[in-house]
């Protein structure tokens, strides 16, 4: 009787044990995920936008969706439009496969002198009209930035015949269907890359987060 | 030997074409390729434009400026991109070393290009001219393409 209860009990110890780590190699993933912000992805703080259509956006617009974020101005044509058609291309290769419905697309200006809900909308509905633009007051878009960590400012060289430059983060954020920015893709941007990234930190974030 | 015009006139063009090589410039070296625009979205106010400028002479050329008749201003630009943040750098000029070339390309060297004569879309057809600090005014064709035409919209070669 005692050699049974002895059997039990290590048997009991045995499986605490495997489960604990077990656990502990959950923590630290075997192949390291690039640009993944964990285990302290950011919070991403209340603020208050307008969308395209001259909408209240706020974080609440962040929940439910895994959404990609890309901060330019429609007066850049070089980096914004280039950046928004590998976005495009990677969106619809999800739209394709049926993996875009919990996939939204956001483009904040860093420019809301001249980029008002309005012309965001004829600029963004050009590459897909499921995108979402992000204008407001000065004062709106800086309290934005600050939430993500984004920085911009008019730039240094001389006024263009165009009019003013800004210089601004070019990178695009990930942030998941609870409002918590994951990853910062760097640029220069490959569609491919930014599927890839977002397949592998949504398995894992589902694996840790069951 | 009896100077008429018909030994002078070989002997001119003789000259003449002596002098052309000592002078050739821009007008004859410089190469311009795969000059393209591409389509602007609606409400945006610059579009970029790209190609590949060579330079199969034997000393360097330099770009000065570009014009078209279906733009009402053009500048040369560089983007630069330092810890994530993109800026546009303004060109003065663009210089091309003997048998050189140098492309302008997305994230790179592009022309910006403002005040369209009209809306242009993918499929156009737009000229211009290339301005070298030589004198020299070199014309191409560009063709307008649409965004997200490939290879712009894969940068997989533009990793170094």
């Amino acid at each position: 009787m005692r050699t049974k209860i002895i059997v039990i009990c290590l048997l009991a110890v045995a499986t605490g044990l495997g489960i604990y780590l077990g656990d502990r190699v959950g923590d630290t993933p075997g192949p390291r995920i690039e640009g993944l912000l964990w285990p302290d992805p950011i919070s991403i703080e209340p603020f208050a936008v307008l969308d395209q259509h001259g909408n209240p956006f706020t974080e609440g617009g962040l929940r439910g969706k895994w959404s990609l974020l890309f901060f330019g101005y429609t007066h850049c044509p070089d980096v914004c439009p280039l950046t928004l058609s590998v976005i495009k291309q990677a969106y619809e290769q999800l739209a394709q496969s049926g993996k875009a419905d919990d996939v939204q697309v956001l483009f904040a200006t860093v420019d809301p002198e001249r980029d008002t809900p309005e012309k965001l909308s004829g600029y963004l509905a050009y590459f897909n009209p499921d995108f979402i633009g992000l204008s407001g007051t000065a004062e709106q878009i800086q309290n934005l930035a600050r939430r993500i960590g984004v920085v911009y400012m008019r730039g240094g060289t001389e006024d263009t015949a165009g009019g003013y430059l800004v210089d601004h983060t070019a990178a695009v954020f990930l942030i998941d269907p609870t409002g918590r920015l994951l990853s910062i893709y760097s640029p220069p941007h490959a569609g491919d890359a930014m599927l890839a990234r977002l397949a592998d930190i949504r398995s894992f974030i589902n694996a840790n987060e069951p | 030997m009896q100077m008429n015009h018909r030994t002078f006139t070989p002997v001119i063009l003789a000259i003449s074409l002596l002098l052309c090589q000592f002078q050739a410039g821009a007008a004859e070296t410089a190469i311009i390729s795969n000059l393209r625009i591409k389509e602007a979205p609606p409400a945006a106010t610059a579009t970029a434009g790209y190609f590949m400028l060579h330079n199969r002479g034997d000393s360097e050329i330099e770009l000065a400026s570009v014009s078209s008749g279906g733009f009402g201003g053009i500048e040369l630009h560089r983007t630069v991109i330092t810890d994530d943040v993109a800026s546009m750098q303004r060109q003065d000029s663009i210089k091309v070393p003997a048998g050189g070339s140098v492309e302008l390309k997305p994230g790179d060297l592009h022309l910006m290009l403002f005040r369209p004569a009209r809306e242009f879309r993918a499929g156009d057809e737009i000229e211009f001219v290339f301005h070298f600090t030589d004198g020299a005014k070199v014309a191409a064709t560009a063709k307008v393409e649409a965004i997200g035409a490939q290879p712009e919209a894969d940068q997989h070669h533009s990793h170094h």
